[in-house]
C-alpha cells in the first residue's frame, strides 16, 4: 500500500516537525527574486518614415531611419539611413528625389524644395523610399480641403473653474463637411517678438470639456475629429486662464489626413500608457507606411486673428 | 422591436407549457416541510426528496423547503443529501401533509456510498454550467500561506481562470471579474479581493455553502454577464453553542454560533485578521527611529461575518446577517528638530459592508415566499498629506497640503421571490428586485493651508466627479418542468431595466434549459441565455487593483449585452463518479474598456476615458468529480478561445483577451488516509498569459517639429517608439503548480484540534508573473564595458510552506 509509510509517520511526531521546518527553511530562499531570460517577440528590420506635408510649406522633410528588434540596443544616430532613394510623387507624378541631409536638420535626413504641395488640396502625396537590403517602403496621404472657422468670439472672465478663479474662453464655429471623415488640429498662440526680429508662436494653455477634442503630441495641438457631427455646424469652446493681448493672439486650425491624426493620438497614448506602467496596457503607434513603420500625413494651415 | 418579439414569443412558449400541461384528474396532496440537519438545526438546501413509488421528486429550495404533490395513494419517501444519512418514509397520502425532515450526518464513510443511491445525479437535473462546491471540500485543498479561500478553490473549476499567480479574481468562460455577480447571502459585494487580489474577502469558516453558474443561467439570476456565485453564511447552531477557530502565519479567525433559544433563535460570529502589522511593529518604529524620526507604517485586513436567525413559526422565519471588512494600509512619519515639526501621513484603505434582512414566509403547503431588503456599499479612499510648523522671526508658520481620494459604490436594494411547486412535475419561481445605486466615481479632496506671518493661504475644494444615482429593476418567471419521463425543460423570462439621469433602459431575457435522457442514462443538456449588466468595473486588463471605479450605464456608455448557448453530455459512473462534457459559445457586445493611453488616474470625465466593443468566447470543457468516499476530488480540462473587438483599440483588430488560455487543467484530490490524517493535492495547468510586447522599436518623430530660439531644429524632436504587432501579442510561459497539503486530526472530548502542513507550489515552478525588459550591465574596475537588453521574466510565489491550527469545541 503506497501509503504505509504515511499511515505509521503520524505516530511519529518528530517526522511532523522536521517536515515543517524543512518546509520553512527551503520557502525562504529567493522568495522574491527569481528572474528568468525568454526569447523576445518575432521582429523584423523594417524602413522606418516620418514626413509631414503642409499646404503652406515648400520645404519637404522626411526622417527615414530603421527599425530594431526589441533587445537590440539603439546607438546613438545608429538608425539613420543614408543609402536610400528616397521619392516624392503627387497624383502619380514624381516630383522629385529628396536630398540626404547633414545632422543639422535631425531628426530629418532627407529633404527637397518644391512647391508642389503648396495648394494642393485634394491631392494625394505618396514618398517612396528604396533601400538595396531593406527593400521598398511607401506611403501615401491626400491633403484635406481647408476648413474655414465661420465664428470666433472671446469673452472675459466667462466662467469660474474649478479652483474658482475667473476664465477667459474662446467660443470657435466651423461647418464640417457632410460625407467624409474630417479630422482636425488646432492650438491658440502669441506671438513672441525677439529682439532679432524673428517672430515665434508661443503655445496658450487652454482648457476644454469638450468629449470630442483630445489632447494631441506633447500638448501642443489638441485633436478634434467628425464622428459625432459629420456634416454639421460645430461650436467648441476653450479656456483660458488670462488672455494677454498686448501679444497677437491666433488660432492655428487644421485640416489633416486621417493618417496624421492617428498618428498624433497614437503617440500621446504610447507615452502615457508607458509613464503609467501596469496601470495602462501599452499602445502601438499607427503606421500607414507599406513594408515598413512610420506615417506621412499632411495638414492644411489656415491662421485666425482672435479680436479681444 | 426585434427584442420585443424575442420576449413576446418567449413568454408565449413559457405559458403555453405551464397551460398546456395534463391536468391531474385523480384527487392530489401535498407532502412538505424544511429540511435540516439533525445536529446544528441548519437548512440544507438542494436536498433530494423523491417518491419511490411514483418515481417522482423535487428538492429543497435555498432555505431548505420542499414541496410534492402526489395523487392519493402510498408513498415511500427517500431523502437524500451528499454526506448525510438517507432517510426513509412511509406514508399513506390521503391528506395535505407537513413533514419537517432531520438528516444525521454520515458517521462511516462506506455508509455514505451506499445510501447515496437516490441522490439526484448530475443527469437528472436540467440546469447545466453549475457547480456546487461544498465548503469542507474548500477546506480541504491546499491554500497559499494556509489561508482557505473560496474563489481559489472556484479558479480550480473547468471554465474558471485565475488572472495571474497568487490572483483571487475570477475570469469565467472568456469573461472578466466585473461580469460575475457575488452575492453574500444574496447581497452584491463588489470587491472581494483583500491583499491587491491576493485573498477573497470570504472567511470560509463563516460560509455554508458556494455555487457557482456560469451559463445556462436560469431566469432568476440577472445583472451579469459570466456568472453568479452564491454564497451563502451559515445560519448558526440551533442546539448548542460551539466555537472554532484556525491560527495561522498571516491570520486568525475566530468564530461563534449557538442557540440564543434552542430551536428558536441562533446567531453565528466569525471574524478573521492578519497580523503582519502587529508582529512587525516594533520593527518598523524601530526603523523610523535610526533614522531619526517617529514614525509606524503597515498592512492589515480584517472581516467580520455576524447571522442571526429566529423561527417565529413554521411558516415564518427573519434572517438578518452583515458583513464588513476592510484593508487598510497606512504610513506615518513625524520629525522634530530645535522646535520645528514635520509630519507626513499616507493611507490606502478599502472594502465592503453588507447587510441582509430576509423574511421567509410559508403561504400554504405549495407557495413559498421571501422578501430580503439589501444594504451593500463599497468604499475606496487614499491621501497623504503633510504638515510643517517653523519658527520665524516674528511668529510661528504653519502649512498643511492634503489630498483626498475617495470612491465607490452604494446599494440599497429589496427583493421579493416565491417559489410554487404546484405538482412534482413543474417548479415556478417568480419575484421581483429594485436596487437604488450610488456610484462615486472619485473625487479628490484638496486642502491647501498656510497660516503665519509669512504666508497666509486657504483652499479647500473637491475636484473630479459628482455621485451619480441610478435605480435598476428586475422581474422574472421561469418553470422548471418535466416532460414525460426524459424530457426536462427550464424556461424562463428574466426582464431587467435601468434609469440614469433621465434615460430609462429596459432589456427582455429569454432563458431556455433543456434535459434530455439518452440511452444508458446519458444526458443531453443544451441551454441558451441572454444577459444585460448595467454596472461595470472600469479596470486595465492587468493587475485590479481597489481603486477600480465601479460604474454605471449612462446616456453615452450604453448596458453590456451577452448571449451564451451551451450544448453538453452528462453522466454518472459506477454512482460515484459524475461526467458532464460541455461546449459553450458567448458573445458579448457594448464591452467597457479604458481608451488607449488613459488610466483612472485623470481628473477628466470617466466617460471621455473608455470605449465600447465586443468579445467572444468559445470553449469545451471536461468535468470529472468523485464526490463520495476516501478519495475524492475532480479533473478539469478547458480547452478555450476567448476574444476582444474594439474600435478604438488595436486600431480596430480583433485581438486576444489577455485571459485568453488554450489549455487550462486543474487536478483536485483528497485523501482520507485514517480518521486522523486526511492528504491532500491540486496541479493546476494554464497556457501562459497573453501580454503585450513590443516587437520593434525605432526612432518616432513629433508631427510638429519645433524650431529653437537660434533658427535650429530642437533636438527634443523625436522619441523612442515602439510597435505591437498586434495587442496581447506574446504568451508567457505556460503556468503549472503543484500544491500538497496533510491534515492531522487530533480529538478529545468536545474538542477537536487539526494540524495543517501545507506546501504552494511544491516543486518551486517558477511561474511567470509579468515580462519587463532590462538592461543587464557588465561592469569591470567601475566601468560598464558591456551592456545588454534582456527581457526578464518576474516570479511571484517559489515554494512556500505553511503551517496552521484548527480547533473546535
Amino acid at each position: 500500500m503506497p501509503f504505509n509509510s504515511l499511515y505509521h509517520m503520524h505516530r511519529n511526531r518528530q517526522w511532523i516537525w522536521i517536515l515543517a521546518l524543512a518546509f520553512l527553511g527551503t520557502g525562504c530562499q529567493n522568495f522574491f527574486s527569481t528572474t528568468l531570460k525568454v526569447d523576445p517577440p518575432d521582429h523584423e528590420d523594417q524602413l522606418v518614415l516620418h514626413a509631414f506635408l503642409s499646404d503652406t510649406d515648400s520645404i519637404v522633410l522626411a526622417s527615414v531611419t530603421r527599425s530594431f528588434a526589441l533587445l537590440e540596443d539603439i546607438k546613438e544616430d545608429q538608425d539613420y539611413i543614408t543609402d536610400a532613394k528616397v521619392s516624392l510623387f503627387r497624383d502619380g507624378e514624381k516630383v522629385g528625389d529628396l536630398d540626404a541631409l547633414s545632422d543639422e536638420f535631425r531628426p530629418y535626413n532627407y529633404g527637397i524644395i518644391t512647391d508642389a504641395t503648396k495648394g494642393q488640396n485634394g491631392s494625394e502625396f505618396e514618398i517612396r523610399v528604396e533601400h538595396p537590403t531593406l527593400g521598398t517602403a511607401t506611403a501615401q496621404a491626400t491633403m484635406p480641403k481647408h476648413v474655414p472657422i465661420t465664428k470666433m468670439e472671446f469673452t472675459k472672465d466667462a466662467i469660474l473653474d474649478e479652483f474658482g478663479e475667473r476664465s477667459d474662453v474662446v467660443d470657435i464655429t466651423f461647418v464640417d463637411p457632410g460625407g467624409e471623415r474630417n479630422f482636425y488640429e488646432f492650438a491658440l498662440v502669441f506671438t513672441d517678438t525677439l529682439s532679432s526680429g524673428r517672430v515665434y508662436f508661443n503655445q496658450v494653455y487652454t482648457f476644454f470639456t469638450d468629449p470630442n477634442i483630445r489632447d494631441g503630441v506633447n500638448y501642443e495641438y489638441n485633436l478634434l475629429n467628425d464622428d459625432t457631427f459629420d456634416g454639421r455646424e460645430y461650436q467648441f469652446r476653450l479656456s483660458a486662464n488670462t488672455l494677454d493681448f498686448s501679444e497677437d493672439i491666433y488660432l492655428i486650425w487644421r485640416s489633416v489626413s486621417e493618417s496624421s491624426f492617428l498618428y498624433s493620438k497614437s503617440v500621446l497614448n504610447q507615452l502615457d500608457a508607458r509613464d503609467l506602467g501596469t496601470f495602462a496596457d501599452p499602445v502601438s503607434v499607427f503606421s500607414n507606411v507599406n513594408n515598413g513603420l512610420g506615417v506621412l500625413g499632411i495638414k492644411s494651415e489656415q491662421l485666425y486673428r482672435l479680436d479681444n | 422591436m426585434k427584442q420585443g418579439v424575442y420576449a413576446y414569443s418567449s413568454l408565449l412558449f413559457l405559458f403555453s407549457i405551464l397551460f398546456l400541461s395534463p391536468l391531474a384528474a385523480q384527487q392530489k396532496y401535498t407532502i412538505s416541510g424544511y429540511i435540516e440537519d439533525s445536529d446544528s438545526g441548519e437548512k440544507l438546501l438542494a436536498v433530494n426528496v423523491f417518491d419511490l413509488k411514483s418515481q417522482a421528486g423535487g428538492i429543497t429550495n435555498t432555505y431548505g423547503f420542499y414541496s410534492l404533490t402526489l395523487p392519493k395513494d402510498s408513498v415511500v419517501l427517500s431523502v437524500s443529501y451528499v454526506g448525510y444519512q438517507t432517510e426513509y418514509f412511509r406514508l399513506y397520502l390521503d391528506k395535505d401533509v407537513t413533514l419537517n425532515i432531520r438528516l444525521n450526518a454520515a458517521i462511516e464513510l462506506e455508509t455514505v456510498e451506499v445510501v447515496a443511491d437516490e441522490l439526484e445525479t448530475i443527469e437528472q437535473r436540467t440546469e447545466m454550467s453549475t457547480v456546487d462546491v461544498p465548503v469542507e471540500q474548500i477546506k480541504k485543498i491546499p491554500a497559499l500561506l494556509g489561508e482557505v479561500d473560496v474563489f481559489k478553490a472556484l479558479q480550480l473549476l473547468p471554465g474558471v481562470q485565475s488572472g495571474g499567480e497568487g490572483q483571487s479574481g475570477l475570469y469565467v468562460r472568456g469573461g472578466s471579474p466585473d461580469q460575475n455577480l457575488v452575492l453574500l447571502d444574496g447581497v452584491p459585494v463588489y470587491n472581494a479581493s483583500h491583499l491587491f487580489g491576493f485573498f477573497s474577502v470570504f472567511n470560509a469558516d463563516a460560509i455554508k455553502d458556494v455555487k457557482l453558474t456560469k451559463g445556462g443561467f436560469p431566469a432568476r439570476y440577472g445583472g451579469r454577464l459570466s456568472s453568479v456565485i452564491e454564497i451563502g453564511m451559515k445560519e448558526g447552531d440551533m442546539k448548542e453553542w460551539h466555537s472554532s477557530g484556525t491560527v495561522g502565519i498571516i491570520a486568525s479567525k475566530f468564530t461563534f454560533e449557538g442557540p440564543i433559544k434552542k430551536d428558536k433563535t441562533s446567531m453565528i460570529v466569525s471574524a478573521r485578521r492578519t497580523y503582519i502589522d502587529l508582529l512587525a511593529r516594533p520593527l518598523i518604529k524601530a526603523g523610523f527611529r535610526s533614522n531619526g524620526t517617529e514614525g509606524n507604517a503597515g498592512y492589515f485586513f480584517h472581516d467580520f461575518n455576524a447571522k442571526v436567525n429566529h423561527k417565529f413559526s413554521e411558516k415564518d422565519r427573519v434572517y438578518f446577517s452583515v458583513y464588513t471588512g476592510k484593508d487598510k494600509f497606512f504610513f506615518r512619519e513625524e520629525d522634530s528638530e530645535d522646535g520645528d515639526v514635520s509630519k507626513a501621513d499616507f493611507k490606502l484603505g478599502w472594502g465592503n459592508l453588507t447587510s441582509a434582512m430576509r423574511w421567509n414566509h410559508l403561504w400554504n403547503n405549495k407557495l413559498f415566499s421571501n422578501v430580503t431588503a439589501t444594504y451593500s456599499r463599497y468604499q475606496f479612499d487614499t491621501g497623504f498629506s503633510e504638515f510643517d510648523e517653523y519658527r520665524e522671526s516674528d511668529g510661528v508658520q504653519k502649512d498643511k497640503v492634503g489630498l483626498e481620494y475617495t470612491s465607490g459604490i452604494n446599494d440599497w436594494a429589496g427583493r421579493i421571490d416565491f417559489d410554487y411547486f404546484p405538482n412534482p412535475n413543474h417548479y415556478i419561481r417568480f419575484g421581483a428586485n429594485v436596487i437604488q445605486h450610488t456610484f462615486k466615481p472619485g473625487s479628490f479632496d484638496l486642502e491647501i493651508r498656510s497660516e503665519g506671518p509669512s504666508d497666509n493661504y486657504v483652499l479647500d475644494t473637491i475636484l473630479g466627479q459628482s455621485n451619480v444615482n441610478a435605480q435598476e429593476f428586475a422581474l422574472y418567471v421561469e418553470d422548471d418542468m418535466r416532460i414525460g419521463s426524459q424530457l426536462k425543460v427550464n424556461a424562463g423570462l428574466h426582464v431587467s431595466g435601468f434609469n440614469v439621469s433621465g434615460k430609462f433602459y429596459y432589456s427582455f431575457q429569454p432563458r431556455l434549459g433543456l434535459r434530455y435522457l439518452l440511452p444508458r442514462n446519458v444526458a443531453l443538456k443544451a441551454s441558451f441565455a441572454t444577459m444585460r449588466q448595467y454596472v461595470q468595473l472600469l479596470t486595465n486588463e492587468g493587475v485590479g487593483f481597489p481603486t477600480d471605479l465601479w460604474l454605471p450605464t449612462t446616456k453615452r456608455v450604453k448596458p453590456q449585452d451577452a448571449w451564451q448557448a451551451a450544448l453538453g453530455l452528462a453522466k454518472t459512473f459506477d454512482k460515484k463518479y459524475e461526467l458532464s462534457i460541455e461546449g459553450y459559445y458567448k458573445k458579448m457586445s457594448t464591452l467597457l474598456a479604458y481608451r488607449e493611453g488613459s488610466s483612472l488616474f485623470e481628473l477628466n470625465d470617466w466617460q471621455d476615458r473608455v470605449t465600447q466593443g465586443d468579445g467572444d468566447a468559445y470553449g469545451i470543457e471536461v468535468f470529472l468529480q468523485k464526490k463520495k468516499g476516501r478519495f475524492t476530488g475532480w479533473l478539469g480540462y478547458t480547452l478555450a478561445w476567448a476574444w476582444r473587438e474594439f474600435d478604438d483599440l488595436n486600431f480596430g483588430k480583433r485581438y486576444p483577451f489577455k485571459y485568453d488560455r488554450r489549455h487550462d487543467v486543474s487536478i483536485v484530490a483528497s485523501y482520507k488516509l485514517t480518521e486522523r490524517i486526511n492528504l491532500s493535492a491540486t496541479w493546476v495547468y494554464g497556457t501562459g498569459n497573453a501580454v503585450t510586447l513590443a516587437n520593434s522599436r525605432y526612432s518616432g518623430t513629433y508631427p510638429n517639429v519645433d524650431l529653437e530660439y537660434n533658427g535650429r531644429l530642437s533636438p527634443w524632436n523625436d522619441f523612442e517608439a515602439e510597435f505591437y504587432a498586434d495587442r496581447n501579442n506574446f504568451r508567457m510561459r505556460a503556468y503549472h503548480r503543484l500544491d500538497v497539503g496533510i491534515e492531522i486530526v487530533k480529538k478529545k472530548r468536545n474538542f477537536t484540534g487539526t494540524w495543517v502542513f501545507g506546501a504552494y507550489n511544491a516543486y518551486n515552478r517558477r511561474n511567470p508573473y509579468f515580462i519587463t525588459v532590462d538592461t543587464e550591465r557588465t561592469v569591470r574596475n567601475g566601468t560598464v564595458v558591456e551592456s545588454e537588453r534582456v527581457l526578464k521574466q518576474i516570479n511571484l510565489f517559489p515554494f512556500i510552506p505553511s503551517i496552521s491550527y484548527r480547533f473546535e469545541y
